[in-house]
């Protein structure tokens, strides 16, 4: 280890630029420790107490800005100082240049008054607070924040109906408004398919599926996870239906939720009959007749919803793109063969460990898994029966399913769309367990997730391919990658680079949760 | 008189004289402060372009210049930094409606409930989150300096509170040191209690001159910023957010208001009304502070609200 020293005379930065400097200059490969401070005679002290003090440290004046590194070597401690210059030039121009960001809502409206949509991201006992503001100033609000009170949500919402505006939330973490993605959302073409989701990853499988097929969006409302509830009663579901049943440039309508309370979905069916534009349910896990019965087009998966969407928009039979892809799943038998050959002699393996970033990517894929011979557990199960806990459970519950953007995954730590780390981790430990025989995993692409999703996992896979081949196992590696071509991280590259890896990659998460359990189920 | 730019940020131009006092130029909507020079115009928003650090200033005829910037002073409107410490003292005695000899617990908490934590996560990059050695020093030692002050001004001796300040001052990360900013907010709330120069007569012989004893350990043990702020709070002078914040603190409940008119009922939703809107205005008034900086609004109002705890009021 090695302690570097940068002195900087009279230099003066905010307190949040030294901050996101000492974050950052901490998160380089071989730092060790590090701290940006003024030289003050009791900050020279705390660093002294820190082991960082150097001879040029310690002769420094209170005025100056003293950075210092502790490195495993002398590049590592180099490289984190001339990142430390980059990012305070960096940071000093954007503070001089730029324009002023408004530091509230009041003022925000004040600077940007044609704003007709406010996005709110803040921690979940303020936001409703904000989202209040915002609607009483008669903009829409897309509220990202959890942990926002039930009554809250029930509030906000029955304001929102009465001023005719949409609150997107709480919990909402993707739309797309006018061709404008907010959130987490994807690149995708406009077109004349409007949805409202209460499923944010399902926005995303289905808008993507569309993209696939070469249909655009016309809006993409979110609701939040609990608008269907009984509580909440559906409002924004039935706004975003009926702007949509309304609106000029929507030709084809899809509606995306885990089951509804049973007499929300009846509102909402009701809602859907009383149009004569054609609408695509995607009630995951329901009861199809009261969704025929109301002249809906009842779906049982993203996939179907994007493809009976899609063709419907074509002025094509739904029922043919549905058969077509039935058609498209029987190709999945030999490859999931030929997969199921290769696991080790004496079927040890059988257990499937899916690791999804997406929390309805997580419940569809139960959906699709659930006849399997072996339950298949979640800490998101489709019912309380399956739940998984975290105390040794694997071993001996073969298939399991982990939502890891729930909230027991996520305290103090980014979502895995953002940050792989713990699902890398994860598909580590999952190859030491010499009963896995398949790692599902979804990358879901757009703004807002990693910039490189694919290229993130590709480390932890060969990691345990490794580890899997040095015991003489086999692990089948399935993916679907939810993205665009024009989204910030191409599709086809992030699909290039999980293949290259070794990886099975399926164009959607039916499609690759169908393969995982063909190659699970002839495991006994 | 002439100085220098000490810093320039996008809405915020430091400027020191060369006999070391401090000046802010202030962009409109930022607020008036104690240091704060208003600039009736965006002209040149952001000012750190046209101001760089470095850059010499002059004043002359009542016009500041300083690069391309010319700044007529002569019909500046003064803004009075000082809150009314007096009708301030007086509404805070009558809105917590006795004088304690300690301050409940709860009312405390419950000052301290509402307020918001709008930066948690910047406040806990420096205090909650334990992964580095130096972060793993400068938490404990912060809050083991505040305790020391904390235990010297109830029952230390000179020594002891001269050390204590020293301590503080000039103590943990920020450009102005997160001590510095404790110590700001705690003398602010020390004059609650009373001007501190009536305070410090009641103190030992050579404590007398508190503010003295802060600007001149400050000068060798903080930076130039910090020193003028501190200074600001020893003065008891504060900026806009503060006196929102101290204003709707004292503001008394509506029963209170009510008892004063004889006979007069006020209903349960409007009472309910009033301390709602009460506590929207801390809540606001503490967001506003919260936003200073990383951690320094955060720190002042521990500061703050530490004092509120260590006021002791005599029984009636």
């Amino acid at each position: 280890m090695s302690t570097h020293t940068r002195i900087k005379p009279s230099e003066y930065h905010d307190s949040v630029t030294l901050m996101l400097v000492a974050k950052a200059l901490l998160e380089l490969p071989g730092v060790a420790d590090a701290a940006v401070v003024m030289g003050t005679p009791a900050n020279r002290e705390l660093v002294a107490a820190a082991g960082l003090l150097t001879e040029a440290a310690g002769a420094c004046r209170p005025d100056d800005l003293v950075i210092v590194v502790k490195a495993a070597d002398e590049a590592a401690g180099q490289a984190a100082l001339v990142q430390a210059d980059a990012l305070l030039a960096a940071r000093a121009v954007a503070t001089t240049t730029t324009a002023q960001r408004p530091k509230s809502l009041a003022s925000a409206i004040a600077a940007n008054p044609a704003a007709n949509l406010v996005v709110i991201s803040v921690a979940g006992r303020y936001a409703a607070q904000e989202a209040r503001a915002a609607l009483e100033r008669g903009l829409h609000v897309l509220l990202f924040s959890d942990n926002v009170p039930l009554d809250e949500e029930i509030s906000l919402k029955k304001l929102a109906v009465e001023r005719g505006l949409l609150c997107m939330g709480p919990d909402a973490g993707t739309a797309t408004i006018n061709g404008v993605a907010l959130g987490f959302a994807n690149a995708v073409p406009a077109g004349r398919v409007g949805l409202v989701s209460a499923s944010g990853t399902g926005l995303q499988g289905v808008t993507c599926g569309l993209a696939r097929r070469g249909v655009g969006v016309s809006q993409a409302i979110g609701t939040g996870g609990r608008d269907l509830s009984a509580s909440v009663g559906g409002p924004m579901m039935l706004a975003g239906l009926r702007a949509l049943q309304e609106d000029p440039a929507t030709d084809v309508i899809v509606l995306i939720s885990k089951p509804p309370a049973p007499s929300i979905a009846a509102r909402v069916l009701a809602q859907v009959q009383a149009s004569a534009k054609p609408t695509v349910v995607c009630f995951l896990g329901a009861d199809p007749l009261p969704i025929e019965a109301a002249c809906g087009f009842h779906v049982t998966n993203l996939t179907q919803a994007a493809a009976a969407a899609a063709a419907i928009a074509r002025g094509e039979q739904p029922e043919a793109a549905l058969a077509q892809l039935e058609q498209e799943s029987l190709a999945l038998v030999p490859l999931a063969a030929a997969e199921q050959a290769k696991l080790a002699p004496g079927h040890a393996q059988r257990a499937l460990r899916g690791l999804f970033a997406g929390g309805t990517f997580c419940y569809e894929a139960q959906l699709i898994l659930k006849n399997l011979p072996e339950p298949v557990y979640s800490n998101a199960a489709l019912d309380k029966s399956r739940a998984w806990d975290q105390v040794g459970v694997d071993a001996i519950r073969p298939h399991v399913c982990l939502d890891l953007g729930e909230d027991e995954f996520t305290q103090g730590r980014l979502h895995p769309m953002m940050d792989p780390t713990l699902r890398n981790r994860r598909i580590i430990e999952a190859a030491r367990d010499p009963a896995t025989a398949v790692i599902l995993l979804d990358i879901v692409l757009g703004y807002g997730a990693h910039p490189d999703p694919a290229g993130a996992a590709v480390e932890a896979i060969h990691e345990a391919q490794r580890i899997a081949g040095a015991a003489g196992r086999h692990i089948a590696f399935i993916a679907s990658v939810c993205g665009t071509e024009t989204d910030p991280q191409p599709l086809s590259q992030q699909e290039a680079i999980l293949r290259d890896a070794g990886v099975h990659v399926l164009p959607d998460n039916a499609a690759a949760a169908r393969l995982a359990g063909l190659i699970t189920q002839a495991c006994k | 008189m002439t100085g220098r730019v000490l810093a320039s940020f996008r809405s915020v131009c430091d400027l020191v004289t060369d006999a070391g006092e401090v000046v802010a130029l202030i962009s409109p909507g930022v607020g008036n402060g104690p240091l704060n020079v208003v600039l009736d115009c965006e002209r040149f928003k952001p000012l750190g372009a046209a101001l760089p650090a470095g850059a010499r200033f002059a004043v002359a005829d009542q016009v500041l210049r300083v690069g391309e910037v010319a700044v007529d002073l002569s019909r500046a409107v003064r803004w009075d930094a000082r809150p009314d410490w007096p009708r301030l003292r007086a509404r805070w005695e009558r809105r917590w409606e006795r004088r304690w000899v300690k301050p409940p617990a709860d009312k405390v908490e419950n000052l301290l409930k509402q307020v918001p934590s709008a930066t948690d996560e910047c406040a806990s990059a420096h205090f909650g989150h334990i992964k580095h050695r130096f972060q793993s020093v400068a938490s404990p030692a912060i809050e083991a300096a505040i305790a020391a002050f904390g235990h010297a001004w109830r029952g230390g001796s000179t020594a002891d509170l001269q050390f204590a300040v020293c301590n503080l001052l000039g103590l943990g990360p920020g450009l102005t040191p997160a001590g510095d900013d404790w110590l700001a907010g705690w003398l602010l709330g020390q004059h609650l209690g009373g001007d501190l120069r009536e305070l410090a007569l009641s103190l030992p012989k050579g404590l007398r001159d508190l503010e003295g004893l802060i600007a001149e350990v400050a000068a060798e043990r903080t930076t130039t910023l910090s020193r003028a702020f501190l200074e600001c709070a020893a003065a008891g002078e504060a900026d806009e957010a503060w006196h929102e914040l101290l204003d709707a603190l004292a503001e008394e409940s509506a029963n209170q208001q009510i008892s004063k008119s004889a006979n007069q009922r006020i209903s349960k939703s409007t009472n309910q009304q009033i301390n709602e809107s009460t506590n929207q205005r801390i809540s606001e008034a503490t967001a506003r502070i919260m936003r200073h900086g990383a951690t320094s609004g955060a720190a002042m109002l521990a500061g703050f609200f530490s004092a509120v705890e260590m006021l002791a009021f005599t029984e009636n």
